[in-house]
């Protein structure tokens, strides 16, 4: 079977399922081929495998054909879809084209749109410009017109002046014509009540000539009449002329008038000037008058002057004549006084004489006293010499005497010695003499000397005067270089000023540029001014400079923020402002964050500044989170430690304790759960130094009758917790142990 | 004899230790004084046979110590010519003080024998003496009103090793000469340095 099975699995799972589909409608044929396989079943065998396979072939061409039938139905629908498709696909680059052209017809005209657009906006613009520049003319010309008419106001004022003059002057004009008219009116009336009399004369003239006519006998009458007539009409022609003549006269007269007002005006104005020449006048008439005083001044002093010149002349002769006996006088008592000065010169060289005699009688006077002590001391020195003889005299005497006395030896070396004595003595006496004449000699020459002063007294004072002219010199020289001295000591004291006041001012600079130096405004040359980068300044200003780059950053954002938000209410118009600023658009969700759930608007806060403050709050969350978790570890530690205390507490002192936050102590025993006392710090204060004065409060489940021994001894009598404790602690430890030492040990 | 001698002399390097110490306790009682920090910072030391107050700031401690370290290699190199501590007032930038510490080198003349070796008492008394003459600076010193901050800085010559990076040049933070006023102070000397202060102020009238 392996042999004949189809090439394909695929064909062959087909054509099952075609074969099975088609059991039901091949039952008939199926028949005859049952009979065929009866009949010969092997070659029915063979048959019914070629029949099956042809069968199978023919149904799986069949399936084919139908499934290609099929497929080609599929294909037709799809292209007839394709060509709708096509259709579909045409229409629409149809209407693409359409719409592009459309678009590009719109973008034309829109472009165009644009562009007369602009082109108006710039007429517009030009118009506006032509409209502003007309304005400024416009303004320029209200400005001169305004200008204008301010100087045709004053000139309108000025004419209104010059009018209402002019009416005044008309009034008055009319005035003057209406009362002429009144006059003429009046000549007039008084003329024609003139004519009317006339007339009535004519009248009656007629009546009475009607009359006369009637009555025309009377020719000497008609004459009369005639006459009377004749002179009537002469009359009235008379009156006409008259009339017309005082009419043309009123006329002239107008015209007059008229020539009359010019000419008051004329005489006004040559009455202002009049006013003005009296003025003048006065002027003139003062002026004149000044003049004439000023006249009669110069009279009165050339008049004065004439009357004074003869005395002058007078006075000035006497004054000369006073002056030469005064210039008389004045020789006299010069040459008075010449003979006066050389009398007192001589007198002067007369004391001068009379002094120096005196000092040379003075001179003899001492010399004379020198010489009277000189005598005197001669004198007394003979006197001594005398006396020293007189004694020596005695004594040889008594010698003589005594030699002559004593008869003895000693007489033979006397006489034998005699000789030498006596040549001694003459030695002697030669010398005295020799000292006595020498003394004379010397003393006749001071009386010599004495008796020619003047040679001595010259020569000495010779001598004298060389010796002080000499001195003189000397002193003049040690003057001098005294003088030197004096101002080499004078140039070296103002040296000396000089450079101290040099030293002071150098101070003075010394300590100013130690001061520029000080105040940094000097750097000595090749010196470097360094400081250590890192210093408290800069980190100041490193740490201003971040924050306020950091405000700057949150302000640009809020400025940002602000043109947005003004820009799109400006664009929204304000049909929309109100709703605006809320909006979350996409920009706004970029630009800003939301923050809490309140009204829009208020709540929106910059990018910048919201991570600004949230970087702050960051910081800060891990400053507490640092804090809290040191405030633990040193709970932990005081936790553990205080147990650490509490355990030695107990295994030294045999007693647990428990604070308690309101600064209570439990005190219980280790070897005595039930011996429990509770401590109460005294006074209000809990602090560490008043835990030394605890006070019981309370105690636990004890035998009353141990612990009342103990109190009353401990707490009552002696004062000392430390010691009821121990003792309380003993007791505890033997009851604990008379227990068998179980229980309550911790 | 000698040897004692040469024990009590002092040398560089122990003198350039004694004028950094002393440019120590030196800013800490102007910062003091002058309330450039505030006064809860400070705590006080015995120093000089005297309690002197010293900043308790770390980071001031910190940046005192830098500064001073290098201070004092400089004075061992001898590059270092003046020392100033500059008070600038916040707001303006402006500075208001200048504490200017003048060192100079001590060095016998030509031929002269070299002076007798100075006890450590006595310059201790001197360096007493200047810290007692800054505390009094204060009586009449301009009182400043508003924040302040303030800058030392080393005046060094050109050959100077200088640690790149750490220290660099700056403006000699110089007040105008118009509205400058300045004091001498007192001085103190070793063997080897002597140390003139020097302070000059802004004053306006």
């Amino acid at each position: 079977m392996p042999a004949n099975a189809p090439p394909s699995s695929s064909r062959l799972t087909t054509s099952t399922l075609t074969g099975t589909r088609m059991k039901a409608g091949s039952s008939l044929k199926r028949d005859s081929l049952a009979a065929e396989l009866e009949r010969d079943p092997q070659l029915s065998t063979a048959k019914r495998l070629a029949r099956k396979t042809t069968l199978n072939t023919h149904l799986s061409q069949s399936a084919l054909d139908r499934e290609l039938a099929a497929l080609r139905s599929s294909h037709a629908a799809l292209e007839a879809k394709l060509k709708d498709r096509d259709v579909q696909i045409t229409r629409l680059e149809k209407d693409n084209e359409y719409l592009t052209s459309r678009e590009a017809e719109e973008q034309e005209e829109r472009e165009r749109e644009v562009g007369e657009m602009q082109g108006r906006l710039e007429n517009v613009e030009e118009e506006l410009r032509n409209v502003r520049r007309l304005v400024a003319e416009v303004e320029g010309e209200r400005d001169d017109a305004l200008d204008e008419r301010d100087a045709l106001e004053r000139a309108k004022e000025g004419t209104v002046a010059d009018l209402q003059a002019q009416v005044d002057t008309m009034t008055g004009q009319v005035e003057h014509y209406q009362s002429e008219l009144s006059e003429c009116h009046a000549q007039a009336e008084a003329n024609g009540r003139l004519v009317q009399s006339l007339r009535e004369q004519v009248d009656t003239l007629t009546e009475e000539r009607g009359r006369l006519v009637g009555s025309r006998n009377d020719d000497a009458g008609a004459r009369v009449v005639r006459e009377e007539l004749a002179r009537q009409t002469k009359y009235i022609r008379n009156l006409e002329s008259k009339n017309l003549k005082l009419t043309s006269e009123v006329t002239s007269l107008r015209e007059r008038m008229m020539s009359v007002e010019v000419l008051r005006e004329e005489k006004r104005a040559m009455e202002k000037k009049l006013g003005q020449l009296d003025a003048m006048r006065a002027r003139t008439v003062e002026l004149e008058a000044q003049l004439e005083a000023a006249e009669k001044e110069r009279k009165n002093w050339a008049s004065k002057a004439a009357m004074d010149f003869v005395p002058a002349h007078d006075v000035l002769a006497d004054l000369r004549l006073q002056h030469a006996t005064l210039l008389e006088e004045h020789g006299v008592v010069s040459a008075q006084l010449n003979q006066r000065t050389i009398a007192l010169q001589a007198a002067e060289q007369r004391e001068f004489e009379s002094k120096d005699s005196v000092a040379d009688l003075k001179n003899q006077i001492n010399a004379l006293k020198q010489s009277v002590d000189r005598r005197n001391r001669a004198k007394a020195m003979d006197e001594r010499e005398i006396g020293f003889l007189k004694a020596l005299v005695a004594s040889y005497k008594a010698e003589e005497f005594v030699s002559t006395s004593a008869t003895s030896p000693i007489g033979a070396s006397e006489h034998q010695s005699d000789p030498k004595d006596a040549s001694r003595i003459e030695d002697l006496e030669a010398t005295l003499a020799e000292y006595k004449a020498a003394n004379k000699t010397l003393l006749a020459q001071l009386d010599t000397m004495e008796q020619n002063p003047i040679h001595t007294a010259s020569s000495s004072r010779a001598a004298k005067d060389e010796e002080l002219a000499k001195e003189r010199a000397k002193k003049e020289k040690l003057q001098a270089e005294l003088e030197a001295a004096l101002a080499d000591s004078s140039s070296l004291t103002t040296t000396v000023v000089t450079h101290t006041a040099t030293i002071d001012s150098l101070e003075q600079q010394l300590f100013e540029l130690s001061g520029e130096i000080a105040g940094g405004r000097h750097v000595p040359p090749n010196t470097r001014v360094l400081c250590f980068k890192d210093n408290p300044m800069q980190q100041y200003v490193d740490l201003r400079q971040e924050a306020m780059d950091k405000l700057k950053g949150e302000n640009e954002a809020l400025m940002q923020r602000l043109f947005e938000v003004e820009a799109r209410l400006g664009a929204r118009g304000p049909a929309a402002g109100g709703s605006g600023v809320g909006d979350g658009d996409g920009m706004d969700v970029e630009e800003t964050m939301l923050v809490g759930s309140g009204s829009a608007g208020a709540e929106l806060v910059p990018r910048k500044s919201w991570e600004t403050e949230k970087e702050m709050r960051q910081k800060l969350e891990e400053e507490l989170k640092q804090r809290e978790k040191r405030i633990l570890r040193l709970k932990e530690i005081f936790q553990s430690k205080s147990t650490e205390f509490r355990a030695c507490v107990t295994s030294i002192f045999g007693v647990k304790l428990a604070f308690y936050p309101n600064g209570n102590v439990r005190v219980t025993s280790m070897y005595d759960l039930n011996a429990t006392f509770v401590f109460q710090p005294l006074g209000s204060s809990k602090t560490s130094s008043d835990t030394a004065n605890l006070q019981l409060v309370a105690q636990g489940e004890l035998n009353p009758e141990d612990v009342t021994d103990l109190m009353g001894y401990w707490l009552g009598s002696e004062q000392c917790m430390p010691g009821f404790m121990a003792a309380m602690t003993l007791q505890c430890y033997e009851t604990w142990k008379k227990g068998g030492g179980q229980g309550e040990v911790a | 004899m000698s040897k004692q001698a040469a024990k009590q002399a002092i040398t560089l390097k122990g003198s350039s230790a004694l004028v950094t110490e002393f440019f120590k306790y030196g800013i800490n009682t102007i910062l003091f004084q002058r309330e450039v920090y505030p006064s809860d910072d400070f705590h006080m030391v015995k120093k000089y046979g005297q309690t002197v107050l010293v900043t308790q700031d770390l980071a001031l401690e910190n940046y005192l110590e830098r500064v001073l370290s290098q201070v004092q290699k400089w004075l061992l190199e001898r590059s270092v010519t003046q020392l100033v501590l500059a008070i600038i007032s916040k707001e303006t930038r402006t500075p208001l003080e200048r504490w200017v510490f003048d060192i100079k080198l001590v060095e016998p003349a030509e031929g002269e024998a070299p002076a007798a070796q100075k006890p450590d008492t006595e310059i201790q008394s001197e360096i007493r003496a200047i810290l007692k003459q800054i505390v009094s600076m204060v009586t009449y010193l301009p009182v400043i009103h508003e924040p302040t901050a303030f800058n030392i800085l080393a005046y060094t010559s050109d050959s100077a090793d200088i640690p790149a990076g750490e220290w660099v040049d700056t403006d000699p933070l110089a007040i105008e000469a118009s509205k400058s006023q300045q004091v001498k102070m007192r001085s103190f000397s070793t063997d080897v340095h002597r140390i003139e202060a020097m302070v000059a102020y802004r004053y306006e009238e």
